[in-house]
């Protein structure tokens, strides 16, 4: 057990729900922490005049921007115990962010209060059909290692991984599926947006569909990244009540990033549960907040504004709390819509962009690498 | 006088209505044809001196207008804009005839030589910068041409503008222009413009033009996106009164039109090392936060933003160990950026008045840095010591530079400025006339 400082176990203690300290407590508590802890964080908030001595509330504390986790200088307190990677499909594999993680209990024990709060609120456990790859496969996933920690957590001892080192295996996935029709048990659909596209594209053209049992349910993550085609929200639910029998009401989008600990979850399972009539919204658990700022001018944007999705997440105690992704969303109703993501498209010139060129080079240098 | 369908109201033009647009232009050229070149050329240059006249209505138009349709800030507007007029001044179309064609008076039929426009020309105009269309339209008619002008949708307001004070001055030469536009890639409209028009002049990233050529049977002529930089001597920063100097002028070429142009800077060398490029770039940064005042930032999308705020991030959280680069901004807000970087690689940036600032030991070490990217060099500015001006000016022609400029005014071109090194009218006519070395 690597020596952390006392501020996780209070998290931790915040996540399980044993401790009522105020998340705005807690939260300048963790900005102490990784301002005395972290040097590249430090040097940050030095060049921002910012210090615990002037941060008097959770909202001042400086967002480090999501490229802080692509470059070398790591954001950790401590020695890591786990790095995880972001795929990279979405910017090129030269640009990957690596979380490194001083204290991986913060990462399981979010993810698990995240997935009871809004996948599995009414139940214990159900089988699990994991489309997403086994952890072993993808040691540096961070969704990989949370789907491993949902099947030990929530998984019924047949949970299965429908995919391999191959790719999707629907053989094994049909046959699963059918096995929930037959004997009425519940089953969960743990799957990438992209993955997903596929087997309902599979299914459709093998003219396969199922009547799963009601209150199975399906979890996707990823939205564009990796896909074959694009497909909305609306024709994804859609498409799910056609070939598993799941209504959108069961059919969990969830946000996630491998630079978070924490993570945030369409909010209708956890609505229906409640009682609660609300439109479909991003919710997370209260350890982590989510505010959006004017990308003009980095202050929190005007509700229902658009603007740039800036999280404060406390499970993120070891490395970097606040973090500004280039997500853009607005704010409804206690949780948070996502609009896109800023593509960083530069300004309409007749100058070669950034983009351009970044795309150009990195084409020219898979080239000069040859084939594999 | 043409109707300007589809020009600035937010629906396009339709293929019907550009190709009456396009029947209605040919014979329209038939008066101009008539008309000696020396007597357009005159004319052309009334309005262009009535848009340089501050006065003006139709400048006093395209000032009120134009802010709200491009997004740029109206001080930017009413600085600007005549810079994009300005080299249209005589002499300077008369001259650039000459240079080009060896005397103006071919256009008429010259001592047996006679250069004709092409019937109709098509200006594929980009929008990033508005009034790109005043020298496409002045040269076509200049060369006694008609031509359809497709705005881009940066800038619906200018061209159509353009035009109506070419008609109200000469109604001829109003009938031969025409101001339209379309959603680029519009294939249905591009086919019935490309088959109406004789040669096509288009701007436009690589893969834009290629796709255009594919499916233009008209003579095509593109224009590729580019990329402009400076340099500044040793000798330069020596002296504090040529550094603030070029200080001033190099803030003022990456201001104008929030660095949109293909001549706006996103580089620059600085002879010395980096701790000398870092005090220049402290300069710089005062000069671009005043100009931040003065002429403020236009619109920018959220995506702008976040590629500026990309930037930053990256200079930021560079590799530590390593020389940090210097990173200096408008505060929280992305009006302006600059970033001393210790290893010089000659990379563009965001734009939005974002820079980077390279040291290099000597110039000498310019070309293998120019070498890799040289296809797609533009501009450059340039303060050098007197006596260097020439070398270097040889060196950036070597290295494939088109346009060579003082700093503060890279964005001031005359029109000998060979864009893309390419001649202006030269390539637009053809001509006839006896074959001398077939005399007997």
């Amino acid at each position: 057990m690597p020596a952390v400082h006392g501020v996780h176990e209070e998290v931790l203690a915040f996540i399980e729900g044993r401790h009522a300290e105020p998340f705005e407590t807690l939260a300048l508590a963790v900005f102490r922490h990784q301002f005395e802890s972290i040097g590249p964080y430090w040097q940050f908030c030095q060049d921002r005049g910012s210090s615990p001595d002037t941060v008097q509330a959770w909202g001042q504390i400086p967002p480090v921007p999501i490229q802080a986790f692509k470059q070398p200088a790591d954001l950790c307190c401590a020695i890591p115990q786990r790095i995880f990677l972001s795929s990279g499909t979405s910017e090129g594999p030269t640009r990957r962010s690596r979380h490194c993680m001083p204290d991986p209990r913060l990462y399981r024990c979010s993810a698990i209060a995240g997935l009871r709060r809004f996948l599995f609120p009414d139940v214990a456990r159900m089988r699990i059909i994991s489309l997403v790859h086994p952890a072993d496969l993808l040691p540096d996933s961070s969704l990989a290692q949370m789907v491993a920690w949902a099947v030990e957590e929530f998984g019924e001892a047949d949970s299965t991984y429908a995919i391999d080192g191959d790719g999707i295996n629907y053989q094994l996935l049909v046959d699963s599926l059918q096995a929930a029709e037959r004997t009425g048990r519940l089953c969960c659909i743990f799957t990438t947006t992209a993955a997903l596209l596929r087997v309902l594209d599979h299914a459709r053209a093998h003219d396969l569909s199922f009547r799963l049992p009601h209150g199975s349910r399906l979890m996707d993550t990823g939205g564009d990244k990796g896909a074959h085609r694009r497909m909305s929200r609306n024709g994804i639910l859609n498409a799910c009540w056609s070939t598993f029998a799941i209504p959108g009401y069961f059919c969990v989008n969830e946000y996630g990033m491998s630079e978070l600990s924490s993570q945030a979850y369409d909010s209708v399972i956890a609505d229906r549960v409640r009682g609660v009539h609300s439109a479909r919204r991003k919710l997370s658990g209260p350890w982590m907040r989510t505010v959006v700022l004017d990308p003009a001018t980095l202050n929190p944007s005007s509700p229902g504004q658009r603007g740039l999705l800036c999280h404060y997440d406390l499970a993120n105690a070891g490395t970097a709390m606040a973090v500004l992704t280039e997500d853009i969303g607005c704010l409804v109703d206690g949780g948070f819509e996502i609009v896109g993501r800023a593509a960083g498209a530069e300004a309409r010139g007749c100058s070669l962009t950034l983009t351009q060129w970044t795309a150009a080079a990195e084409f020219a240098t898979l080239q000069a690498r040859g084939p594999g | 006088m043409i109707g300007l369908a589809g020009a600035a109201d937010s629906r396009g033009s339709t293929a019907d209505e550009v190709a009456a647009l396009a029947a209605a232009l040919r014979p329209a050229r038939q008066r101009l044809s008539r008309r000696p070149a020396g007597e357009i050329l005159a004319t052309l240059e009334t309005v262009v001196m009535s848009w340089l006249d501050e006065n003006s209505r139709w400048r006093r138009e395209a000032e009120r207008e134009l802010p709200s349709a491009t997004g740029f800030s109206p001080e930017m507007v009413r600085f600007a804009l005549p810079w994009m007029l300005e080299a249209l001044r005589p002499p300077g179309l008369g001259a650039l005839l000459d240079a080009e064609l060896g005397d103006g008076r071919v256009l008429d039929d010259f001592g047996g030589r006679h250069a004709r426009g092409p019937g109709l020309i098509l200006h594929i105009v980009p929008g990033n910068l508005p009034a790109l269309a005043a020298v496409p339209v002045v040269l076509s008619l200049a060369i006694k041409s008609s031509a359809l002008i497709k705005a881009g949708s940066g800038d619906r307001v200018f061209p159509a503008l353009f035009a109506r004070s070419l008609a109200e001055v000469d109604a001829d030469l109003g009938a031969c222009i025409a101001a339209c536009y379309w959603r680029g890639g519009d294939r249905t409209v591009e086919a019935a413009a490309f088959a109406a028009a004789d040669l096509v002049v288009a701007s436009g990233d690589d893969a834009t033009l290629a796709e255009i050529r594919a499916r233009c049977s008209a003579r095509f002529i593109g224009h590729g996106h580019k990329i402009s930089f400076a340099v500044i001597d040793a000798e330069v920063l020596r002296s504090s009164a040529l550094t603030a100097a070029a200080a001033t002028g190099l803030a003022l070429d990456v201001a104008i039109w929030d660095q949109r142009g293909c001549l706006s800077p996103q580089l620059c060398f600085v002879e010395g090392h980096f701790d000398q490029a870092s005090s220049f770039a402290h300069l710089l940064a005062g000069e671009l936060d005043r100009l931040s005042a003065r002429l403020p930032s236009g619109d920018k999308s959220v995506e702008e933003h976040v590629a500026i705020r990309r930037f930053r991030a990256e200079a930021e959280w560079a590799a530590p160990g390593r020389q940090r680069p210097l990173l200096l901004g408008s505060g929280a807000t992305t009006d302006w950026t600059v970033v001393v970087e210790p290893h010089p690689v000659f990379r563009p940036t965001p734009l939005g008045r974002s820079l980077r600032i390279l040291p290099l030991q000597d110039l000498s070490q310019l070309p293998p840095l120019l070498e890799p990217v040289r296809s797609s060099l533009e501009g450059a500015g340039r303060a050098v010591a007197p006596g260097r001006e020439a070398k270097l000016d040889q060196l950036l022609a070597a290295a494939g530079v088109h346009h060579i400029a003082p700093l503060g005014a890279m964005q001031r071109p005359t029109l000998s400025w060979k864009q893309g090194g390419r001649p202006r009218v030269a390539d637009w006519v053809s001509w006839s006339g006896e074959d001398e070395s077939g005399r007997r």
